[in-house]
């Protein structure tokens, strides 16, 4: 692995890194391709047919993406350095751009049938999602400072646009303003935080700054409360979740569905990676820091008081919610809480958990706010009043939606059942392994509490689709066939999930860098199983 | 004579300032003035660190101290502030065509 010993290579050892670094960015090139190309095209369509460049934008997520799993299986070889050790393409950096780009695709196509972007020039909208999916990506891979910023306030400048996005609606104004302010003001505490910390580590490196947690101090707890604003920020997690709620509601629906499935990914996939060195979890090419105990408690603790206040506070205020977007919004902060309940586990298993939660949690919630779209698109309303009696509308849409409903809530059969099931398993081998286990173990019963309590609320939409008749004030809800056909497909994966979880638990190991898996798929020839050729840096001599 | 700590009492001072600003305005303008003047606080920081590299916490078997990282990062921030501006000065329009007022409070359609 990777040490900080400078090591000189050969030259043509060198130029092959080069190469290799380059073959590593084509995926990302290719999207900068797309976003350039949408600009230029739109220019060229008339303000009716500017929906036309959505193609260009599928295309470019699409030929990323396949890029990008061409890329797999090199980064498992191998994580790819580049920009002076800047960013890294490990497998944890290209599958959370790979899902990003599979949710970016999936907002893509809901946006071409939403109502609430009709009529409007669409350039400067894909533009800026693709802009925004390719600062999550570098986000994730970011192992320098300068980039971690950089690419986080890239990710929040292209999100505060798109929020306000229909810009003559008053709920969309609103929640854009409120989004830059408060988005501005966590950035630039994290901001303080991260020039404390290159003062005390005296580098913009992650690996420098995973030494510096080796020695006990107090002013590193501090630093690491003030990045955890940014973070908190980023995952909607109390106390900077206020802007969540307001955000979701005003903004379009399908900015919504990708604010609360990449934006927040992204964050926890920064804070994965920023916090493994420190909670002693060997993500790739990190160097591995006891931190002191007292350190690591202390820090392990904040985690723990913000985790449980995020999912008791989410799940109580969305008991109360009559619009489905805003309930939505206040389930993903609950959500968000459950997640950071499993990174307190601080072991491999809880990084495995989070990303197995996350893709169960992404299918469940990209498919409710198409859901919310598809309902409003007929019936002109976000209340949950718009819900009653949908089963004698489409019997297929509540069917579906019921499913994902559930799979939020935890219970089997679902996706969300296994996620929840891996999540409590981390804490509870943390548990068992550790002298302080009730710490462990009361934040899981305070995480199975809340699930309780979440499935008031999710139950009731339930309830009030299959046992109300609908309002006659409302026009009847008349989903197209694609509408029915991407919603039972969503649903169908979340119960596939739930029947053979073994490949999604293969990616989320091999994802966080437990390497059998690796050796499992090497083994069935599908990775070249040639050992590698040790031009890792450190490998050498 | 000028230490690093000069520097950074200043900073802190202004990072208090900022966030004095951002609570207690409700002009969205002022609250932005706040907003700069955060970012302008970890500038100092980045600056004065970079400036002052024999800083005795500096751990050994690093690789050598880039001094000029810091004054990198300042710069990217600098950047960074003016399109953060740009776009939340943009948003600050649209909020005063729509609602005529560019007060935070009138601002509030939504609650619960």
């Amino acid at each position: 692995m990777i040490s900080g010993a400078p090591v000189t290579l050969s030259l043509e050892a060198s130029v092959l890194e080069t190469l290799r670094g380059f073959y590593a960015l084509w995926p990302y090139l290719i999207l900068v391709a797309g976003i350039l190309l949408v600009l230029v095209v739109d220019w060229f369509q008339s303000s009716a047919k500017s929906q036309r460049v959505s193609w260009i934008a599928l295309l470019a997520c699409l030929g990323s993406a396949v890029s990008l799993t061409k890329l797999w299986p090199t980064v498992l070889d191998r994580p790819v350095l580049l920009g002076w050790n800047a960013l890294v393409f490990d497998p944890f950096s290209v599958f959370f751009s790979l899902f990003f780009l599979v949710a970016t695709f999936i907002v893509i196509t809901t946006s071409r049938t939403s109502k609430e972007l009709a009529g409007r020039r669409m350039g400067e909208y894909y533009a800026l999602l693709l802009t925004a999916t390719l600062s999550a990506a570098f986000l994730a891979a970011s192992q320098n400072l300068v980039l971690l910023y950089l690419s986080f306030e890239t990710l929040s400048l292209s999100s505060y646009v798109l929020a306000g996005y229909a810009k003559d609606r008053r709920e969309g104004v609103e929640s854009s303003l409120k989004y830059v302010l408060f988005g501005a003001v966590a950035s630039g505490i994290m901001l303080y935080g991260l020039s404390l910390l290159y003062g005390m580590v005296g580098s913009l490196e992650l690996r420098d700054v995973a030494k510096m947690a080796s020695q006990p101090s107090l002013s590193f707890l501090l630093v690491m409360v003030l990045l955890m604003a940014g973070f908190a920020f980023k995952m909607s997690a109390v106390p900077f979740h206020f802007w969540a709620p307001d955000v979701y509601q005003g903004a379009p629906t399908p900015v919504t569905a990708y604010l609360s499935v990449v934006s927040k990914a992204a964050g926890f996939a920064v804070f994965l990676r920023f916090a493994a060195p420190m909670l002693g979890v060997p993500l790739f090419s990190q160097a591995v820091e006891e931190m002191p105990k007292e350190l690591l408690f202390a820090f392990l603790s904040l985690l723990w008081i913000l985790a449980t206040l995020t999912m008791t506070f989410g799940n109580l205020v969305a008991l109360r919610q009559t619009d489905i977007k805003r309930l939505l919004a206040y389930s993903s902060i609950a959500h968000a809480g459950y997640m950071l309940a499993a990174i307190v586990a601080h072991n491999q298993a809880a990084y495995e958990a989070v990303v197995f939660y996350f893709v169960a949690y992404a299918i469940a919630n990209l498919g409710l706010f198409f859901a919310a779209q598809v309902i409003h698109a007929d019936k002109g309303t976000f209340d949950i009043a718009g819900f009653r009696g949908l089963v004698h509308d489409s019997p297929v849409l509540a069917a579906s939606i019921a499913v994902l409903l559930w799979s939020l809530i935890g219970l089997p059969p679902s996706a969300g059942f296994m996620g929840k099931f891996f999540l409590f398993v981390a804490l509870v081998k943390q548990g068992i392994a550790s002298s302080i286990a009730s710490f462990y173990y009361v934040l899981v019963l305070i995480a199975l509490a809340n699930s309780v309590i979440s499935l008031y609320y999710y139950i009731g939409i339930i309830r009030q689709m299959a046992f109300y008749e609908p309002s006659t004030m409302l026009p009847v809800c008349r989903p197209t066939f694609t509408a029915r056909f991407g919603l039972a497909t969503a649903a169908a994966l979340i119960v596939a999930i739930q029947l053979y979880w073994q490949p999604l638990t293969d990616l989320s190991r091999a994802a966080t860098g437990s390497k059998t898996p690796v050796r499992a798929v090497a083994s069935y020839g599908l990775v070249n199983s040639t050992p590698p050729r040790n031009l890792a840096v450190g490998d050498q001599q | 004579m000028l230490t690093l700590y000069h520097f950074l009492l200043l900073s802190a001072i202004v990072f208090a300032l900022g966030i004095a600003a951002v609570v207690s305005r409700k002009n969205a303008v002022g609250v932005l003035i706040g907003i700069e003047l955060i970012l302008n606080a970890a500038n100092i920081n980045f600056v004065a660190f970079s400036r002052f590299t024999e800083h005795p916490k500096l751990i050994a078997g690093l690789a050598q101290p880039a001094a000029l990282e810091g004054q990198v990062f300042a710069i990217f921030v600098i950047i960074l502030a003016a399109c953060e501006a740009a776009i939340a000065l943009a948003i600050i329009i649209n909020l005063f065509n729509t609602f005529g007022s560019i007060e935070i409070d009138e601002a509030q359609t939504m609650r619960g």
